[in-house]
């Protein structure tokens, strides 16, 4: 057991791996420890489930998040078109409350996710103390939000977000100075990357953290300036400038065998070669689809592909159209390898030359030229290109043959362009984006790149190919794009998340409308008043009241949206009938999250699949959840419930045979040392507990209370220890006859974690013995009533008195009857 | 109106067709409108008026306040919110609410007019267990309600409750 994190922590109250998490995040790795601190103690650690909701756009900022586990995605409202992906080490949300603007993204967990949360008022009141770190994650979000709002734009949102991008622009001008302070949180990003993977111990999916540092433009942004400056070209550019095309490079990757500018297009855009290698390469006369290159003398001399040269990182190429020396691509770039470049779009470097020395651009033209000349001479060029030296002579090559097919394959041109990169770009974020980029607003870079460059290109209608689908003469025109799977494979992950996570909303509001579109008539009314019809409803159940809704139009309404009724949701009744898709389909759109109570006991047909979506339709305002013999669902699942449930005071899980100790323990990521547990514990209870213990001082007659009972596969003490962590405010637990599962150290957890525990049963448990039971006594002050009946291994303890010395006042039943739980 | 015998304050309501009747205090508080009134009014000697309650139905509804004027005071919780709520009702209640349709529906008006909870519970659970029984058509004939459902609509409502169906 690793020593107990808590004392090895400096900072008071932070567990150490959730204060190595926070070093490690870019935007404080500067920031100092007493930052750290006090943003620690406001951090509520949440966890999600696969296509929860984290954040929907629109909806008021309230937080910021750190992702610390799992992988979230930043999508449109619709959730059809996905800007980015995140990766642990990420932080979202930032744009809201540091801009005060709704939310301009909305984020969806990829996989079971766990993230901090940062309230905005927590940050509001630390920041103005840490000006450095305030500046900072400013910066950063001004960035992101200029990115995903020129992605939204592309792909048809820019209207909805006018606001955010106007303050987005504002914004801009001015942090452009300091670019020097975004660098902090560049350089995070990259080491975040690593210390993730470093880390791989701890974290569940290691293969994530991995995939992250290993893509070189994973990291982010801010890697994006570093791996600028590495470039010969910008090497010696003052910070504000690399930090103005940090902002605006375009992180692209491409699978092998693709092609990145196609010959004769007409893009503007440069490219810089991060990782993995390219060739130039013209291609012949005869192609079907480049009619036009034949002119090019290279595909002339050369077979149906000529290959002109290959680039390797460090090099980049696309700037002799750029320059404005070629009319059109002079070569087509195509992937050898795996390819990860950034792109700098010709509008971007336009404004570019505008803001550096003359000098810059200069140097970049006469290189270009260079090339060019070098490029019509024949193979020359090639070679140079192959040296590694300067880009600038590759580039060189790429320009000259569309140079030479201008005039004739003009149009033509431009309709292989466009189709090009979008095909490209959207093959590019599908695949690449979702699974290796840690950084979210990469992608989104992506996108913008694509449009502009169509707009240069007359293609308009296509830009809004990537997320949509590629266009079919896109498809159609570059029949080389990579492998068509490629397009297809990012359609289908992401279609298939959306569909689940919305389908109980989509259900919902396709149903209702459909009906309700009349205005109810006068005489649906009746002769009750709607309010005290509702309090008849109240006694109804569920069925019933669906039942009801064929009464008039006026009733369907009222039962379809009164926030009175269905605070019970008593399923058992129908318990044979309750499937997933009853469940999803039916029952959930029509109760909404009105219930309280939930009985979802002896529904024994239901899975994760209906739990999940009954969970998230219908959970938030559950305090009381009872499953007996649910049994087909998991513990994650129910985790997941009680996460969406936050006012949950009581819990039944008996007879739950799979909500195993090791699944709960896997949920809440923590590999269960139990001095670890505790930590996270503390922290957890910090950010549920508030809310939760207000409520339960009001209603203590609702029992708190989680029941095991009888568990095939015997809940050990990590699962209570995980249960405590997960439910702190429980009033009322019954573990009862979970054998062997409950021990001392399941007690003493208890005791350290269930303060507000009024009930305990652990009835039957054999290895309880007087330190588990003195453990509780002394931590659950609240404790009114502990049932320690046919625990064997208690009698010597309560033989020798023990209740009498230790037991404080609590009421101990040692002879089973079970009459405690008549008092319920 | 107050009247001191046997130290019992007295009560004088009066109906909304004009006919008085008076009542111990206690009885008449188990009416939150009624104990509101008296408490804003000190001990006035004028009638209260209970408008939208004719005599026939106030007399019914004094017969259960009367009957329940021992009642301890309802707990001022919601909480009954997160349990079931049962429909079970006591049997007194259950013979005082054996009226016709028609005035039980007076009393439920009467009695959240006045702004007697216990008696607005009962009266809403009699109903609700009168529902339970019931056809949407029946429903509508009690509630006089029309059927403002097209067939189409009718029938998407009937298919989603299928899946309850064969019970």
């Amino acid at each position: 057991m690793r020593p107990s994190p808590l004392t090895a922590s400096t900072i008071q109250g932070l567990p150490l791996d959730l204060l190595d998490r926070l070093r490690n995040f870019p935007l404080f790795l500067s920031a100092p420890d007493s930052f750290l601190a006090a943003i620690g103690t406001h951090l509520r650690p949440q966890l999600y489930q696969p296509h929860d909701y984290i954040l929907t756009e629109g909806d008021d900022a309230k937080a910021m998040y750190w992702l610390v586990r799992g992988a979230v995605r930043v999508t449109s409202r619709d959730g059809e078109s996905t800007y980015a992906e995140l990766k642990p080490g990420a932080f979202f949300g930032e744009i809201g409350i540091l801009m005060d603007i709704p939310r301009t993204a909305t984020i969806v967990a990829n996989l079971r996710s766990l993230v901090v949360r940062l309230n905005k008022e927590d940050l509001q009141k630390e920041l103005p103390n840490y000006p450095a770190v305030e500046r900072a994650i400013r910066e950063e979000a001004v960035e992101r939000l200029a990115i995903l709002e020129r992605k939204k734009k592309e792909s048809g949102y820019g209207a909805s977000v006018d606001p955010a991008k106007g303050s987005a622009r504002s914004a801009k001008r001015p942090r452009d100075r300091m670019a020097g302070d975004v660098e902090m949180g560049d350089v995070g990003a990259v080491r975040d990357g690593e210390a993730l993977s470093n880390k791989k111990r701890k974290s569940p999916s290691p293969s994530l953290a991995d995939a992250a540092a290993s893509s070189a433009i994973g990291s982010g942004p801010l890697t994006i300036r570093q791996l600028l400056k590495e470039l010969p070209l910008f090497s010696g550019l003052p910070p504000e400038i690399l930090h103005f095309l940090g902002v605006n490079a375009q992180p692209r990757t491409y699978p092998p065998f693709t092609d990145i500018i196609k010959q004769n297009s007409q893009g503007r855009d440069v490219y810089f070669i991060v990782k993995g290698e390219v060739e130039v390469v013209t291609e012949k006369p005869t192609d079907k689809h480049h009619m036009t290159a034949a002119r090019t003398p290279g595909t002339v001399t050369g077979g149906p592909h000529q290959v002109k040269a290959r680039l390797k990182p460090g090099q980049y190429f696309g700037e002799v159209t750029s320059l404005s020396l070629a009319p059109r691509r002079t070569a087509t770039v195509r992937t050898i390898s795996s390819v990860e470049c950034l792109m700098i779009s010709g509008n971007v470097l336009d404004e570019l030359w505008q803001r550096c020395s003359p000098d810059l651009r200069r140097q970049v033209e006469c290189e270009a030229r260079r090339r060019l000349q070098a490029a019509e001479d024949g193979d020359v060029v090639m070679v140079d290109v192959v040296d590694g030296t300067p880009a600038i002579n590759e580039l060189a090559i790429a320009d000259i043959g569309p140079r030479i097919s201008t005039k004739s394959g003009t149009s033509r041109v431009t309709f292989s362009d466009e189709t090009r990169e979008s095909p490209e770009t959207s093959e590019d974020e599908k695949p690449v984006i979702e699974p290796s980029d840690p950084d979210p607003f990469l992608s989104i870079g992506l996108d913008n790149i694509r449009s502009r460059s169509r707009r240069g290109s007359l293609a308009l209608p296509s830009p809004s190919g990537p997320q949509v689908s590629p266009n079919d003469s896109q498809n159609r025109t570059s029949p080389s794009l990579s492998p068509p799977t490629t397009s297809s494979s990012p359609l289908k992950p992401r279609s298939k998340p959306v569909h689940e996570a919305t389908t109980p909303e989509r259900q919902k509001s396709l149903k209702r409308p459909k009906v309700i579109h009349r205005r109810p008539s006068r005489h649906g009314k009746g002769i009750l008043p709607d309010k005290m019809l509702v309090s008849v409803f109240q006694y109804l159940d569920v069925y019933r009241l669906m039942q009801l809704r064929l009464v008039s139009m006026h009733w369907l309404k009222l039962l379809s949206s009164s926030p009175e009724i269905l605070h019970t949701l008593d399923l058992t009744p129908y318990n044979r009938h309750i499937t997933d898709a009853v469940l999803s389909n039916i029952i959930c759109p029509f109760v909404g999250p009105r219930p309280r109570f939930i009985d979802l006991s002896n529904c024994f047909h239901v899975t994760d699949e209906g739990f999940g979506v009954l969970a998230s339709t219908c959970g938030a305002n559950v305090t009381a959840w009872r499953m007996k013999s649910v049994w087909d669902v998991t513990g994650q699942a129910v985790l997941d419930m009680s996460n969406k449930a936050k006012g949950l005071e009581e819990i039944d899980l008996s007879n739950c045979r799979k909500v195993t100790d090791n699944l709960l323990a896997r949920i809440v990521g923590w590999v269960v040392p139990e001095m670890q547990t505790q930590t996270q514990q503390s922290q957890q209870q910090q950010h549920r507990g508030h809310p939760m213990k207000t409520r339960n001082g009001v209603r203590q007659p609702a029992p708190n209370q989680v029941q095991n009972q009888q568990a095939q596969q015997v809940p050990a003490d990590t699962a209570t220890e995980v249960l405590s962590l997960g439910c702190p405010n429980l009033t009322h637990l019954n573990v009862a006859f979970c054998g062997s599962a409950v021990s001392d150290s399941s007690l003493r957890s208890i005791g350290l974690h269930l303060l507000e525990l009024k009930q305990l049963s652990v009835r039957g448990c054999v290895r309880v013995t007087g330190t588990g039971v003195e453990a509780v006594v002394d931590g659950c002050r609240e404790l009114e009533f502990f049932d320690v009946s046919q625990c064997k291994n208690l009698k010597g303890w309560l033989d020798g008195g023990g209740i009498e010395r230790k037991g404080r006042g609590v009421r101990f039943e040692t002879v089973a009857d079970g009459r405690w739980r008549d008092h319920r | 109106m107050t009247d001191a015998k046997d130290n019992v304050q007295m009560v004088e309501l009066e109906s909304s067709d004009g006919v008085k009747m008076t009542y111990e205090r206690a009885v008449v508080e188990r009416s939150m409108l009624v104990k509101n009134l008296l408490e804003d009014l000190g001990s006035q000697n004028e009638a209260i008026p209970i408008m939208n309650v004719n005599e026939v139905v106030l007399r019914k509804v004094m017969e259960w306040c009367e009957h329940h004027k021992k009642d301890p005071a309802p707990a001022q919780d919601d909480d009954a919110d997160s349990r079931k709520k049962t429909t079970d009702i006591e049997e007194w209640d259950q013979k005082f609410m054996q009226v016709d349709q028609e005035m039980l529906f007076e009393i439920i008006l009467a009695a959240n007019y006045m702004d007697i909870k216990a008696l607005l519970d009962v009266g809403c659970k009699t109903v609700a267990n009168m529902i339970k029984g019931k056809s949407p058509d029946e429903i509508r004939k009690t509630f006089n309600i029309q059927n403002d459902f097209t067939p189409e609509e009718e029938d998407q409502i009937r298919r989603e409750n299928e899946w309850a169906e064969d019970r």
